[in-house]
């Protein structure tokens, strides 16, 4: 599916990602892993080739759902950098 | 520079803006620091601003505030398959001073809102993520930037950081996250011409309306919507329980596009232009996200503390961020004066939470969220209230039998029992009518 809701969002995009996958062993261990679907963004993706989940931080609009639903702590969550990132208008 | 400030408030939002106006109004030295590019620019909410605890800060803000449109309705409707039912509430405390609420967005009302504070004497900086403390012993004595900075040191930090507070959790004031206690909104933002959107609705100069959903059809899925009226666009999203979503395994912009289909939400989008997709996590475990609002050196406010009233008809968030920051100056003046930032001195903040109305409101409504997460009020009672309701008023050709005995009748059929029925009538009761 094209995800095509942010596009027409401001975003400072910083090189570096706030978001991470730290340890994969213990994502690749989550049965429903809820991450995927339940971003609003769209930025958890699973690989099919290498069966494993991939995190985009381009799209990500910091709202906190995967840092909270992932309960198997596979992920390290920040923010962006100060002044990056989403920048809402409305 | 200055070495150390009387307080440093992390987040310029309402709650840390409102505790910085406060504070700099008594004289006292106070930065805060913001991470996003603007105040405002991470935020978003469902879209009253109740006006009531800001004309504490400012008396008569609309009259300088970027405020959208007055509310002059509020409106609720249970969306069924069968059809829906709409509770519509208008009066003259809508429409006269200092009115109910307004809607605004974040981006342009705390924008203005920090530029306030500025002007009030505080110093507000953007851009700046804090990452961590400087302790002196289990005293918060600062807060240290991210990307070696200079730390900012304070002899209180306020934390006012928002629904994720990574501070909050790291000095051990907020619990950890648990998914029960959140739920997510996201929102799309259509731009409608003025006149246009007026002319649509039959809204007069900056009437404007909230409009609440509660939507059991969508797939089943316990979903809230909403649409808000702002001056040249409108907001329409939707708010999902965490655990709701992880259930439905539905993405949540593939619920809000559902809601769009709403026959109503999608004639106002028809003559809308997309502008914006957003999201943001509410904090709805109340009380409970907190194990303490204060600790040495350190207060707790806002979302960040888990301020936030999720009762059905009644949500309510930004208000209490706002009196809680007026709670949090006032208890820092004090300690200032006293020069006394241990916990105990500054569990004044929380005693003024507690005897004002923040806290009994919170509390009221803190198991009612678990309660309306319940399946029943999303497929059960709104369908029994529906049929029941449109049975006797439309039996216009035979007998009418009493409602009470069609809402029985309703209820076996939903398989709803008389257990079920009196503890969600008890909790019904408990947030609304004890």
């Amino acid at each position: 599916m094209n995800f095509t809701k942010i596009e027409k969002n401001l975003y400072f995009v910083h090189n570096e990602p706030h978001i991470r996958i730290s340890d994969q062993e213990l994502c690749a261990g989550c049965l429903n892993q809820p991450c995927i679907t339940s971003c609003p963004a769209n930025c958890y993706q699973k690989n099919e080739t290498t069966n494993l989940v991939e995190f985009s931080h381009v799209g990500c609009l910091e709202c906190g759902t995967c840092k909270v639903l992932c309960v198997k702590g596979a992920i390290t969550w920040n923010y962006p950098k100060g002044g990056y990132g989403i920048v809402y208008r409305y | 520079m200055k070495k150390t400030f009387d307080v440093v408030i992390v987040g310029g939002g309402p709650a840390g803006l409102t505790a910085a106006i406060e504070l700099a109004r008594k004289g006292a030295e106070v930065i805060v620091l913001e991470r996003g590019y603007y105040s405002g620019s991470k935020n978003l909410f469902g879209g009253t601003l109740y006006s009531k605890p800001l004309c504490k800060v400012v008396p008569e803000f609309w009259k300088q505030a970027p405020v959208e449109r007055v509310i002059k309705r509020k409106k609720l409707s249970l969306l069924m398959e069968k059809g829906e039912l709409t509770l519509e509430l208008r009066g003259k405390r809508f429409d006269e001073p200092p009115y109910y609420g307004f809607t605004v967005l974040r981006s342009q009302f705390d924008r203005w809102y920090s530029e306030l504070t500025e002007r009030e004497g505080a110093t507000v900086l953007t851009g700046i993520v804090a990452d961590d403390f400087v302790m002196d012993g289990d005293s918060v004595t600062g807060v240290v930037p991210r990307h070696g900075s200079k730390a900012v040191r304070g002899k209180i930090i306020i934390l006012a950081d928002g629904v994720n507070s990574l501070l909050g959790v790291k000095i051990g004031l907020r619990k950890p996250d648990k998914v029960e206690d959140f739920s997510l909104a996201v929102r799309e933002v259509y731009r409608i011409e003025r006149g246009i959107l007026e002319k649509e609705y039959r809204l007069r100069g900056d009437d404007g309306f909230s409009h609440e959903y509660l939507l059991g059809r969508t797939r089943n899925i316990k979903t809230g919507g909403f649409v808000y009226t702002n001056k040249d666009s409108v907001s329409v999203g939707v708010v999902t329980h965490l655990s709701a979503l992880v259930e439905s395994g539905i993405s949540p912009y593939e619920i809000l596009d559902e809601f769009k289909k709403h026959e109503e939400v999608a004639s106002l989008i028809s003559i809308g232009e997309f502008r914006e997709y957003s999201a943001h996590l509410i904090p709805e475990g109340g009380t409970g996200m907190a194990k303490r609002l204060f600790g040495n050196g350190v207060l707790l406010c806002g979302d960040a503390a888990g301020l936030v009233i999720s009762g059905g008809m009644i949500l309510e968030g930004v208000n209490l961020a706002i009196e809680s920051g007026i709670a949090a100056a006032e208890a820092c003046h004090f300690a200032l004066q006293r020069n006394d930032f241990s916990k105990r001195a500054l569990s004044r903040y929380y005693d003024n939470l507690k005897n004002g109305y923040v806290l009994h409101n919170v509390e009221r409504f803190r198991n009612f969220g678990r309660l309306l997460a319940e399946n029943r009020f999303y497929d059960g009672y709104p369908a029994v209230m529906h049929s029941s309701l449109m049975d006797f008023i439309t039996s216009t050709d035979s007998r009418k039998s009493g409602l009470a005995k069609g809402i029985l009748a309703e209820l076996k059929g939903k398989e709803i029992g008389k257990g079920t029925l009196a503890k969600d009538l008890f909790g019904i009761y408990s947030g609304y009518l004890r």
